[in-house]
Formats: C-alpha cells, structure tokens, sequence
C-alpha cells in the first residue's frame, strides 16, 4: 500500500505512536537527568521537562489512539448502514 | 449517514499544545531558580498543566465513546427492524430457505435471513463466494 495513503488513514495512530514513543524517550531522559546530579535543585527542572512532559505525551498519545479505535468502529458502521440502504441505493459492498 | 464528531477538536488541540508548552516553560523556569524552595511553584504548575491536559483527553475521549455508542444503537435498532423484515422478504426471494444468498453485482454470500441483504434483490450465492462476516453463512 501507497504509504503516504496509509499515513493520511491512520494519521491518529501514527501521531498516537510518536507521543507515546516520544513520551517514553523523554522520561528516560529524565532519569538520566536526575541520576546524574545529586542536587535537588538540579534534579527538579529533569523531574518537570522529563517525567511530567513525558507523562503527558503518553496521555496524548493513548488518547489519539483511542480515538482512532472508534473511527475505526465509526467507518464500520458507516459501511453497515450503507449496506442497509435500500436496494435501489448505490450498490456497494465492503463491510465485513 | 452522521458524520464523525469534530466540534470541539481543535479546541482540544489547542488546549493539549498550551498544556504542553506550559509544562516545558515551567520546567525551563525552575531550571533558572537556584534552590529547590523556588522551584515548587513551578513543579505546581506543571503537574496543573498536565492534569489539565489529561482531563482534556478525559472529556474527548467520553465524547467520542458516548458518540459511538448512540450511533451503533441506532444502527442496531436499525438492522433489527430489517432483520423483522428481512427474514420473510428475502428467503422468498431465493425460493429455498437455508441457501447462501448473494446481491446481484456484489461479493459476499450471506444467509437468506442476514439483516445486510433484507430487502434486497438477491440470487443463489455459488459455494465459492466470499462469506459475509455478519452472518457467517
């Protein structure tokens, strides 16, 4: 399949995938940030720009994956009910 | 058909970038103080902007799932009122009950009785026809 195709389908999950990556990549950089210094005052600014933005990231990244789950439900219906329409509606057949 | 909920996204959108930013300027902020007393306003303020984000995603999200929802009962109540009819319009259709069906021009096979072919015009469906995934004929 076309990629640019497929990413422009699955936008929601690709973006969903690249926070929570990059969420994931953030607070281990703030692990290393933090174990690095032995200094509260230094560790803090790691613990905020690290482990808080990363969390946050994982947030909006499960959360435009999870939207993209009910797209995905929303299209099947959509081809449900276009199945249901009435004989003489146009004839396609995708679902299922 | 009812279109996929959009009021409101980029509102979201909007939302989740100033929560974002807000928690990196706050983490920028405290990197300047240079004693941990001066940096607990803005450790606050950030944990402020991330629930604020993670309530936003809250509130998306059960927007969405209750959207969800109130379309597949409608779709449902709907493939229940032409399974009712359904059953009778398109067995007699075909003449033998119990044979795979299929619409003129289509694809899939399906049961006599399956919701997604009732009141259709349909035809004998050959054995080597795809099945359809609703009925499983």
């Amino acid at each position: 399949m076309n990629v640019r195709i497929w990413l422009r389908a699955q936008w929601d999950r690709v973006l969903g995938a690249g926070a929570v990556v990059i969420g994931a990549v953030a607070i281990l950089l703030g692990y290393r940030g933090v174990a690095g210094t032995p200094f509260p005052a230094e560790q803090i600014p790691y613990v905020i720009s690290g482990a808080v933005v990363g969390i946050a990231l994982i947030g909006v990244g499960l959360t435009s994956w999870l939207s993209a789950d009910l797209r995905d439900e929303w299209r099947k219906l959509d081809r449900i009910e276009h199945l249901l329409e009435p004989a003489d509606g146009p004839a396609t057949e995708s679902a299922s | 058909m009812i279109a996929w909920p959009r009021r409101g996204r980029a509102w979201l959108l909007i939302g989740q970038v100033a929560c974002l930013a807000t928690v990196v300027l706050a983490g920028r902020a405290s990197a300047e103080r240079p004693v941990a007393g001066g940096q607990a306003a803005w450790v606050a303020v950030a944990i402020a902007a991330a629930l604020i984000s993670a309530a936003g995603n809250g509130v998306w999200l059960g927007v969405l799932r209750r959207a969800a929802s109130r379309r597949r009962q409608l779709v449902f109540a709907r493939l229940a009122d032409q399974a009712g009819h359904g059953t009778a319009g398109s067995a007699g259709a075909t003449g033998e009950a119990g044979q795979a069906v299929m619409v003129p021009g289509l694809t899939l096979r399906h049961r006599p009785d399956c919701a997604l072919v009732a009141g259709k015009a349909v035809v004998p469906a050959p054995a080597e026809a795809e099945p359809c995934g609703w009925c499983s004929p």
